[in-house]
């Protein structure tokens, strides 16, 4: 089953299978485990966490511009 | 899923140079523990202190007044906050928004200053007028009300909110271009000249880009997940991040090291050679007869606005009704 994710800022859409691993997932978004950070229904999860079916998910990069 | 390493909650942060998982309290205990280190560490604030936190509304200052306003009662010290309206379109108006909000949570006075009320123009006009980089103008205008706010207040640091990110990126910029002197003002803390400058403090000198925005999310502070339109992501220091951040992921704590032993050897670096004079408009630091606020809007408006700006932040001050200060060493 795939799973819709939002990415912040840049309003980007991705889909992912079922299962992945949300620090697998931070590198799809280009990102890596300190420059952005997995939310499932507006919770932060750990990098070891699968992203299941009916999970809300976003991926927010957290760097900022200066 | 993974559990916090105290209390076996759920947890919703890996400290990958700690090996540790936390929970929500115990992270938010966490990033508490190293802005408490931080400040003791590096002696950033004394007992009676009253500390100046810029807030633009995004996570970094949110981060700032949360901890701060906590820590205040531990420490016994004052804060109050600051937002300047940049005039930046719906930018501003959503980041004054979230200033507003998080300083009204935490019950922290704020003063709200416009840039627009000052000088009579936006930030982007500013910029277009004297023909110079939006970023650069928004830099020197900011810095100036930071600093003229602080010294109307009798304060006696200013709070900024670089991370440990921003300033290891700082600094290798700085190396990279060789302009060292420029690295010696990237520490924990710089010093105040009496009645001229109020020196500032970086309370997450040692809490990372991505542990701040996790405190904030967590302390539900409100602030602006947009960025500034401005921002250029292909700059020298946005790409350095990126490859510092890789690094990390590595070697977890370089980050970390690298700032503990800059803030050791900051002495070593040299400092800027700029003399240290009073602007005859305005009365603050400048370098030389002028300072570069005043000179700026003398070229844009025909009028140096130092005098005006601090009218305006004066009675801003004032209406805030907070205790005086006459003992404070910085006022002028
Ligand atoms: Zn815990
Ligand atoms: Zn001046």
């Amino acid at each position: 089953m795939k799973v819709k994710v939002r990415v912040v800022p840049d309003g980007r859409h991705l889909e992912v299978e079922a299962g992945v691993k949300a620090l697998d997932l931070l590198k799809l978004a280009g990102m890596n485990s300190e420059s952005g950070v997995v939310l499932v229904n507006g919770r932060p999860v750990t990098e070891d966490y699968r992203i299941r079916e009916g999970d809300e998910v976003t991926v927010v990069r957290v760097l900022s511009g200066g | 899923m993974a559990k916090c390493s105290i209390c076996g909650g759920p947890a919703v942060a890996y400290i990958r140079y700690q090996r540790r998982y936390l929970c929500d309290r115990h992270f938010v205990e966490y990033v508490e523990s190293k802005i408490r280190r931080a400040i003791s560490r590096y002696k950033m604030i004394r007992q009676g202190y009253r500390v100046l936190v810029p807030v633009s509304g995004g996570k970094d200052s949110a981060t700032v007044l949360t901890a701060l306003s906590k820590l205040s009662r531990e420490f016994g010290f004052e804060v109050v906050a600051l937002h300047i309206d940049l005039g930046i379109g719906d930018y501003s108006v959503k980041s004054k928004e979230a200033s507003i909000k998080a300083a009204n949570k935490l019950g922290v006075p704020l003063i709200v200053v416009s840039v627009k009320e000052i000088t009579g123009y936006t930030i982007p006009e500013l910029a277009r007028k004297a023909r110079r980089p939006v970023c650069s103008v928004c830099g020197l205008v900011k810095r100036y009300i930071i600093n003229l706010v602080a010294v109307e207040l009798g304060a006696d640091a200013v709070a900024l909110g670089h991370n440990a990110d921003d300033l290891a990126v700082y600094s290798m910029k700085s190396f990279i271009t060789q302009d060292l002197s420029n690295i010696s003002k990237l520490g924990p803390k710089t010093e105040s000249i009496k009645g001229l400058a109020v020196g500032r403090i970086r309370p997450l000198y040692e809490v990372y880009e991505k542990e701040s925005y996790l405190y904030a999310l967590l302390t539900e502070t409100p602030f602006l997940h947009e960025e500034c339109p401005n921002v250029d992501f292909s700059s020298m220091e946005n790409r350095l991040k990126v490859h510092i951040n890789s690094l990390e992921e590595e070697k977890p704590g370089v980050k970390i090291t690298m700032l503990r032993n800059m803030a050791k050897r900051i002495r070593d670096y040299p400092k800027p050679q700029l003399p240290i004079s009073r602007c005859r408009h305005c009365g603050l630091l400048s370098s030389g007869d002028e300072c570069s606020f005043c000179r700026l809007t003398k070229r844009i408006t025909g009028q140096p606005l130092g005098p005006r700006a601090r009218e305006v932040v004066r009675s801003l001050v004032a209406s805030l009704q907070l205790a005086p200060r006459q003992d404070s060493a910085y006022k002028s």
